[in-house]
């Protein structure tokens, strides 16, 4: 029993994580082992168990439809073996020998540990048993409905290429492979989630990894205590900074491209089964400002771009706020020519600049997410209701100003052109209106400095979340702000263990 | 915890220090120069740099004798005590500074910026957010140090830019027209107002790199800066600066760029963040040499004791001119920067020798 009160009340609703590790072994009694799968699955409609005579043996099958490829199944592992002589192999040599008689292009796996059978068979296997043997054959005939390759949704580039990660851990791995024609790129599978083990698939080079920071990632995801992994963002916070921060030292992406190029820097990267997000580690900063695009055009403009995601972001982050402290405490730094109209239109409302800055904001994030959860086809409806009802008539209504909308415009647009920082950007705007309405340009400062000391603070694999700006990097000044040509980049890659303290 | 414990650059350490620094220099009270011309403080950094060098002797002795170990290291092999008794020196050494940066800060708030306003809880959260600068650890403040000196250095570049169309040269009056001791004097009192040397004397074995060189880049680096600030507040301001209470502040409000004026904001920013970094740093640096030489309670526990004290010292000054004054005495910081740089190291150099011959003779 706890001994904190919160404790004791989380312990009222919930039970105990099932982690018990005992193995339990396959028994020689075929009925048994009938008995305890049967079990197992309980009244599972679509498990299917089929009895067979294998040369007078008794022979079981066990699968699950919908799971399993019913004629591959049929066609490459149950008819060769049910039609296959067994008269002289009996038990451990039977199942052996069944293996054999399959197929070359089909998965088979021998377990002496009945619960792995079960498992392998919840994700698509199908398991032979027979009597007086300590062994169960497994044979991979996966037939599970799966989406196709589809184009990026999130991370989208105008010259790379038009594949996405899907939920197959498998399929994502594939398309890595295409990418790289070399022994040096390796996987390692980790088991996360007590219940529903879920696979994660560690990828990365042999040749450039930090061989210390991939022992740390593989520690962290078999750590992990968890019951269900659903998702690659269940295992973000235990591959993160143990410190509490706005920002995140672990990146995501959607793209096989990108993930190859991630890894070719020596980093990791952790593709979890059923989601299409692979996780990066570790993750800079400045990296949210980069896209595979920059990569593919003329330095010039991808220094360009870049430059313009760096103003985005402070726009997306400062504006509303500064906004809101200018305008209560330091109305002295607007020009004459705009302060006279800035405050017409101010004093025509009835709330408080960083009130009303604080309203439209929320509006702005309910209409988002309104927008993100509503099917295609009320979206625009969203987008209407959004521009003509709260934008222009609140206006023109006199609730809000029309500075302010330009402001929420121009700090809506901004966010969405350095996506991966939209989490912790949203909240920091919100906490810089506060503050600028509260303290002035005073508290903007004081807040900025906390950040910056906070996302200093990231350092979950020995390289700072800051680096190569802080640590300074001269060589990474190649590849920061201003990028060089792929003529000057030459051979050389970065190595990410190289940029640590 | 994982962040506090291992060394940073050079590079990283001389920008904490550039930025304590900064601070100090833009935050210059003209109370400090009465009997001085302002157009003989352009040569009073040489007068400092000078004097820097000579006082750092000691310090420099003993960090040569050993590189990995700070004197309070060197004293607790030899008593307990005396190192006790040190460390404490240098707590109280920091505290006052920190108080005196805190309350810098809320002399401007409410004189200049919010003269209305009072400061209490803006005071209350700029004590705690530099706790938290604290409590995330050395290397932390370093980093966040250089990325703070993206922001500063440009900004103050920028204003200075800014200015250079409203320098009259008239506003030079010939130097020394007072005499060499006004002078003389205004450099050992800026001298006494660096808390950085007893920074260095503590924290040099926890920077990795070429110390010389980060030491001789930041000496003349804040001399620049000094010589350059003078020479704006002097140039453009002429006599008037000495009748402001922050010159400079008020140099950065004629600064003007196109159609924007009042660039006071951005020096505002500048002092901020060199606040922070600076308060943060000198509580980091209590903790730690209460948790080290002390050692009783963690070190969280040290950050939380000291911002309180901080707190209620800054709610004492807050608002009271007089107190104010009398905290921010050049004498006390004198006195305490000679203890701490100078008097100190010679105690613990003094100690080294003796134990050194003491080995030579047994051997």
């Amino acid at each position: 029993m706890s001994e904190n009160w919160f404790d004791r009340k989380i312990d009222e609703i919930t039970i105990k994580d099932n982690n018990s590790t005992e193995k339990r072994f396959v028994d020689t009694d075929l009925q048994k082992n009938m008995i305890y799968v049967k079990q197992q699955f309980g009244d599972a409609f679509d498990v299917k168990y089929r009895k067979y005579n294998a040369s007078g043996k008794k022979v079981y099958f066990v699968m699950v439809d919908g799971m399993c490829d019913s004629l591959l199944a049929t066609e490459q592992v149950i008819l060769p073996i049910i039609e296959a002589d067994f008269s002289d192999e009996s038990g451990d040599k039977l199942i052996y020998s069944a293996a054999d008689r399959v197929s070359a292009s089909i998965d088979k796996a021998i377990t002496n540990d009945i619960d792995e059978a079960i498992r392998e068979a919840i994700y698509g296997s199908i398991l032979m048993l027979t009597e007086d043997s300590h062994f169960v054959v497994m044979f991979g005939v996966q037939g599970f409905p799966k989406r196709a390759v589809l184009e990026p949704s999130t991370e989208m580039q105008e010259r790379g290429s038009r594949e996405a990660f899907v939920e197959s851990f498998k399929d994502n791995v594939t398309m890595i492979r295409r990418r790289v024609r070399s022994p040096v790129f390796k996987t390692q599978i980790v088991e996360v989630g007590n219940t529903t083990k879920t696979r994660a698939c560690v990828c990365y080079m042999s040749d450039r990894v930090d061989k210390k920071m991939l022992e740390s990632v593989v520690e962290r995801l078999k750590s992990s205590t968890l019951d269900t992994v659903l998702g690659s963002g269940y295992l973000q916070p235990f591959l993160d900074t143990k410190y509490p921060s706005i920002f995140s030292g672990v990146g995501f992406t959607e793209r096989p491209d990108v993930l190859t190029a991630k890894i070719s820097e020596g980093k990791v990267c952790i593709i979890v089964d059923g989601t299409p997000n692979a996780l990066i580690v570790p993750y800079l900063f400045v990296e949210h400002f980069y896209s595979l695009d920059d990569y593919l055009k003329r330095p010039y403009y991808a220094t360009f771009i870049r430059v313009l995601k760096i103003v985005s972001f402070l726009f997306s982050v400062f504006l509303p706020g500064l906004y809101v402290a200018i305008c209560t405490f330091h109305q002295e730094i607007i020009p004459e020519t705009m302060i006279f109209g800035i405050t017409g239109q101010e004093s025509r409302t009835p709330l408080p600049v960083m009130f009303e800055a604080l309203l439209i904001h929320l509006i702005y994030e309910i209409v988002r997410e309104g927008g993100l959860r509503m099917p295609k086809s009320v979206g625009h409806a969203i987008s209407i209701v959004g521009a003509l009802v709260i934008g222009e008539s609140a206006v023109t209504a006199g609730i809000l100003s029309a500075p302010m909308l330009i402001v929420v415009g121009l700090t809506a647009v901004s966010s969405f052109v350095v996506s991966t920082l939209y989490e912790p950007v949203a909240i920091l705007r919100f906490t810089f209106i506060i503050v600028g309405g509260i303290s002035g340009l005073y508290g903007i400062m004081l807040c900025f400095s906390a950040v910056l000391i906070n996302a200093s603070a990231i350092n979950p694999y020995g390289v700072p979340f800051t680096s190569p700006l802080s640590p300074t990097k001269m060589g990474a000044f190649r590849d920061l702000v201003f990028r060089v040509g792929w003529k000057t980049m030459g051979k050389r890659r970065m190595q990410v263990n190289k940029l640590e303290k | 915890m994982e962040l506090t414990k291992g060394k940073i650059s050079t590079f990283q350490f001389f920008t904490m220090l550039f930025l304590s620094r900064t601070l100090t220099t833009v935050t210059y009270l003209s109370s400090y120069t009465e009997n001085i011309r302002l157009s003989d403080m352009l040569i009073q950094p040489i007068f400092r740099i000078g004097i820097g060098i000579v006082i750092m002797l000691p310090l420099y002795l003993l960090y040569r004798s050993s590189t990995s170990e700070n004197l309070l290291d060197m004293t607790i092999r030899k008593s307990k005590i005396l190192a006790r008794i040190i460390s404490l020196v240098y707590v109280i050494f920091f505290f006052y500074f920190t108080v005196v940066t805190i309350a810098r800060l809320d002399l401007f708030a409410g004189t200049i910026v919010f003269p209305e306003t009072d400061m209490t809880y803006i005071l209350i959260f700029a004590i705690i957010l530099c706790c938290y600068g604290a409590f995330l650890g050395f290397e932390t403040l370093g980093r966040s140090s250089v990325l703070s000196a993206v922001f500063v250095i440009p900004a103050l570049i920028f204003i200075m830019l800014t200015l250079t169309k409203k320098v009259d040269f008239l506003n030079l009056t010939p130097i020394f027209y007072n005499g060499v001791d006004s002078v003389l004097k205004v450099s050992v009192d800026s001298v006494g107002q660096t808390v950085e040397y007893a920074i260095i004397a503590l924290a040099l074995p926890r920077v990795k790199g070429n110390i010389k060189k980060g030491f001789f880049i930041w000496l003349v680096s804040q001399t620049f800066l000094m010589a350059v600030m003078f020479f704006f507040a002097c140039t453009v301001m002429g006599n008037f600066a000495s009748t402001q209470l922050f010159p400079f502040h008020t140099l950065a409000s004629l600064a003007e760029f196109a159609m924007f004026g009042r660039l006071d904001a951005i020096f505002t920013s500048v002092w901020i963040m060199c606040a922070f970094i600076k308060a943060g740093l000198l509580i980091y640096l209590q903790s730690d040499i209460l948790t080290t030489y002390f050692g009783k309670l963690k070190r969280t526990t040290y950050i939380i004791a000291i911002g309180f004290l901080t707190i209620i010292g800054n709610i004492l000054i807050s608002g009271q001119i007089k107190r104010f004054t009398f905290v921010d005495n050049s004498m006390i910081k004198i006195v305490l920067t000679f203890i701490t740089v100078v008097v100190t190291p010679l105690i613990v150099l003094v100690f080294r020798r003796k134990e050194k011959k003491k080995c030579e003779k047994q051997l």
